[in-house]
């Protein structure tokens, strides 16, 4: 469901993009759209991103087109999300050891709406650091 | 005759404007050696010996030295018919300066920068009213009566809302009228016409209490526009019934909320609201009509709690954003309990190790 979510070109973009947003989270995907497991957390995200268009902005970077952000984000792994609000990136305790980002294909909608509303609401109130309901020390795979 | 020079920087010191001269040449003598004369005078007309003078003109600027003061004494202090004489010497103020080719005498400049107001300043009176002002005196000098000003200041404009609410209930103003025109039409009207009088005498003391309230309603109008004013709104006296009903409604219409039930901030409205806190801190009693206008339009979240993740568990609830917030504080859910939203219906249950209820309140 690549096709569907917006895409963004050019690092120019990506900033434009994060800042732009007052009032939402923006989430992006680092990847490519080809990639299997991209491919899983992209359908997920566009699935919801009905659901949770009053909070959050959804958008892929293809990390190829756009290589500016690869080694500021350390952006190795094949599918990368990534949180923004208010031009602050936002981290998340999701048990990994890797606050910064969900890289790995997550595949529970409703556990990704609950991250990003609990992300929402915490950014909202000022916090950097959020805590993801759900803990996945042990389920996702490095 | 080789010349010792002072050492010292270049330097303006506090004559800013002042210029060194350079070689500025008033006479033909020359000052550092008067018995001297130069090579351009009419009296030189024989060779030159001393070019080692002439080489040493370039100089930045004439000093005098110590050696080239005439009149010093060497010698310490000394009695005469039981009067201490320090016999003539420029010891101590070579030390601190040196006179310039004009002869100036400039004082030798320190490493660090100093402003001249500084050396001006009495510590002491300093320290005393940094002790005894309070946070707005403290990095203005100001008196004790400017303190008591400022303070007044500072009450006054958390309550300009609540002034303005007073005026309306209390109908002190005419629908139509200005506050001028209301105070001119409590207090004003003292002409009273001989017959008139004659009335008011015969009715006894019927009159008198008319204009007594009469009295109180001008004064205490007259107080709330000078709170108001006193906030800050300058034109209170201009602004009709009608005005002040529209300021006070505005003020008080309950705010825009979003899907959360969290307030919705515009982009204009994220500076004002700083400002709005700090209003309704102070500000108690609309604080309290804000709030349950606000309970009542907003769905809350609510959540349903069981002790294990499991099928057969119990479920509990709903309870209440805040109900979840006291119990978590308290230490209910320490050995562990698991919750989900009411409108998660068929979600996963989530630890409340892992769950932030303030953030849902």
């Amino acid at each position: 469901m690549s096709y569907m979510l917006q895409h963004l070109h050019n690092g120019w973009q990506v900033d434009q993009a994060i800042l732009s947003e007052e009032d939402r989270v923006v989430v992006i995907r680092f990847g490519h759209d080809w990639d299997p497991t991209c491919m899983k957390m992209d359908e997920v995200l566009y699935n919801i991103a009905e659901k949770v268009k009053n909070f959050a902005v959804m958008y892929l970077v293809d990390i190829s087109e756009v290589p500016d952000f690869n080694k500021m984000y350390e952006l190795y792994d094949p599918c990368t999300c990534m949180f923004f609000f208010r031009n602050k990136h936002i981290m998340i305790d999701l048990g990994t050891g890797n606050n910064n980002k969900i890289n790995w294909p997550l595949e529970d909608k409703q556990e990704m709406i609950d991250i990003i509303e609990t992300l929402y609401r915490g950014a909202r109130k000022g916090r950097g650091l959020v805590v993801s309901p759900k803990d996945y020390s042990t389920k996702y795979k490095y | 005759m080789s010349r010792k020079r002072a050492p010292g920087p270049y330097s303006y010191d506090d004559d800013e404007d002042y210029v060194p001269s350079k070689g500025v040449k008033y006479s033909n003598v020359d000052e550092r050696d008067p018995l001297k004369v130069k090579k351009h005078t009419l009296d030189s007309d024989e060779e030159e010996e001393d070019d080692g003078i002439i080489e040493k003109e370039p100089e930045s600027y004439n000093e005098t030295t110590q050696e080239g003061l005439d009149g010093q004494e060497d010698g310490a202090l000394r009695l005469e018919d039981e009067q201490v004489i320090t016999p003539f010497n420029m010891k101590e103020e070579m030390e601190e300066g040196h006179f310039d080719g004009d002869g100036f005498y400039h004082f030798k400049k320190d490493a660090d920068i100093k402003d001249a107001w500084l050396e001006d300043i009495d510590w002491v009176k300093v320290l005393l009213k940094a002790a005894t002002s309070n946070k707005y005196g403290n990095r203005i000098e100001a008196s004790k009566a400017a303190n008591d000003v400022m303070d007044a200041i500072a009450n006054t404009a958390q309550a300009p809302m609540s002034s303005f609410k007073y005026i309306i209930p209390y109908p002190l103003l005419k629908p139509g009228e200005t506050v001028a025109r209301a105070l001119k039409r409590y207090g004003g009207n003292k002409k009273i016409s001989s017959a008139q009088r004659w009335k008011m005498k015969k009715k006894g003391g019927g009159g008198g209490d008319d204009t007594s309230s009469e009295m109180s309603s001008m004064l205490q109008l007259t107080e709330l526009a000078n709170t108001i004013i006193g906030g800050g709104n300058m034109d209170v006296y201009q602004e009709t019934y009608e005005m002040i009903n529209l300021k006070v409604q505005r003020s008080s219409a309950p705010p825009e909320v979003d899907m959360f039930g969290d307030l919705v901030e515009k982009k204009e409205d994220i500076e004002d609201k700083e400002v709005k806190d700090s209003k309704e801190q102070k500000d108690g009693e609309d604080h309290e009509n804000g709030d349950t206008n606000e309970a009542e339009n907003v769905p809350k979240v609510t959540w349903h709690l069981k002790w294990e993740n499991t099928e057969e568990a119990e479920t509990h609830g709903p309870f209440e954003t805040s109900h979840m917030v006291a119990w978590q504080e308290s230490g209910y859910f320490d050995k562990g309990a698991y919750v989900r939203k009411v409108s998660d219906e068929g979600g996963s249950w989530y630890s409340t190790k892992r769950i932030d209820f303030e953030l849902y309140e």
